[in-house]
């Protein structure tokens, strides 16, 4: 015979996660922290639903500014937007609406961006020249596996990080230039690693 | 276990920080050899090789430096000017007393390219004509109009 407590922690178990179990909205904090402390940053929102709580599709749309002068003096000015989709899978997750989960991801981003490059000397026989190459445009597809974590901070409203691991697939190039930095994938280096930090929000019920 | 919200507000701080600092990665490095120049080689019709010359100088009409100065020559490098669609250069070969010298004009488009922030630009450069005023050399012969890479010769000064 069951006592109280555990009657009411089997209704509790019981609780059916229908189809659609919610929805979370997540706001990038750590990419304004970077534009605060570099002067270059990410600004980015995502979105996920909660499938039965064992899948969690997600859309993330963001806009990132880099504006860097290197050891050479060439300074990289880009402001674009990009976009990702990709599916989360739960390693571990607490609570009845996954309120609490470790979450392993794959992703796939995109940007279509225009840059500047300015302060490029040439030194030749002929003399040091100086070069700008401006409106150059590029675009890049990349693949990014994740790991990450949130959990419920205050009331609903919850807090987390995702560790990014990203190696480009595609790259058209500018016309004069590799670009130093994609906006979503960060520095051009093949892979390129990440931590993004969020606050999220409930959404749907 | 999960944590008390405190713990877990100063662990999302930290966090924070750490991705604000590591989202600067650190530099690559360059490990390629970042500058292009024309590949000129001495070239003999007759025996249809390359061929060395002695006492060679040669400078850029306009410029005062000399680039070779007295050398034995059989290949060679020049740059391209990148501010203008034409450069030339003078080519004087000196065997004691007697002293010739040609022009070789290279009419051409530049392409700058930048490689990375660690390498920086070079130059690449499309060959249009190339021609001499014939004094020492008989003809040009272009064998790469893209002057992309050092691996391979441009042009041939035929003698």
């Amino acid at each position: 015979m069951l006592t109280i407590q555990a009657q009411e922690q089997a209704t509790k178990e019981t609780v059916q996660t229908g189809w659609f179990n919610g929805m979370t909205l997540g706001l990038d904090v750590s990419g304004p922290a970077s534009l605060l402390i570099n002067g270059s940053g990410t600004g980015a929102v995502k979105m996920d639903v909660n499938v039965r709580n064992k899948y969690f599709p997600t859309i993330e749309l963001g806009r990132a500014k880099w504006d860097k002068t290197n050891d050479l003096a060439h300074r990289f000015q880009t402001v674009g937007n990009f976009a990702k989709i990709g599916l989360n899978l739960p390693i571990s997750i607490k609570g009845d609406r996954a309120e609490n989960a470790f979450l392993a991801g794959i992703h796939y981003g995109y940007s279509r961006f225009s840059y500047d490059i300015d302060n490029i000397l040439l030194d030749n026989y002929w003399g040091s020249t100086a070069l700008r190459l401006q409106d150059e445009t590029a675009r890049v597809g990349w693949l990014e596996l994740s790991l990450g974590v949130r959990v419920r901070a205050f009331g609903p409203i919850g807090l987390g990080w995702t560790f990014q691991y990203k190696r480009s697939l595609h790259q058209k190039n500018g016309s004069h230039s590799v670009p130093s930095y994609i906006p979503g994938y960060g520095q051009n280096t093949k892979p390129s690693a990440g931590i993004q930090a969020f606050i999220y929000i409930p959404l749907f019920p | 276990m999960w944590k008390r919200n405190y713990s877990r507000i100063r662990f999302f701080v930290c966090l924070t920080g750490l991705a604000g600092i590591l989202s600067a990665c650190a530099s690559m490095g360059c490990y390629e050899d970042n500058s292009v120049r024309l590949q000129v080689g001495f070239y003999q019709q007759s025996s249809s090789s390359l061929v060395a010359i002695d006492s060679v100088s040669i400078w850029g009409v306009g410029s005062d430096s000399l680039l070779y100065n007295n050398k034995s020559l059989q290949t060679f490098e020049l740059d391209l000017n990148p501010l203008s669609n034409e450069t030339r250069y003078v080519i004087r070969v000196q065997d004691g007393l007697f002293r010739m010298q040609d022009t070789l004009t290279i009419r051409h488009q530049n392409q700058p390219w930048y490689e990375s922030s660690d390498c920086g630009c070079v130059l690449h450069s499309s060959i249009d004509t190339c021609f001499t005023s014939e004094t020492l050399f008989e003809s040009v012969t272009i064998q790469e109009r893209q002057v992309q890479s050092n691996d391979i010769q441009h042009i041939l000064l035929n003698i």
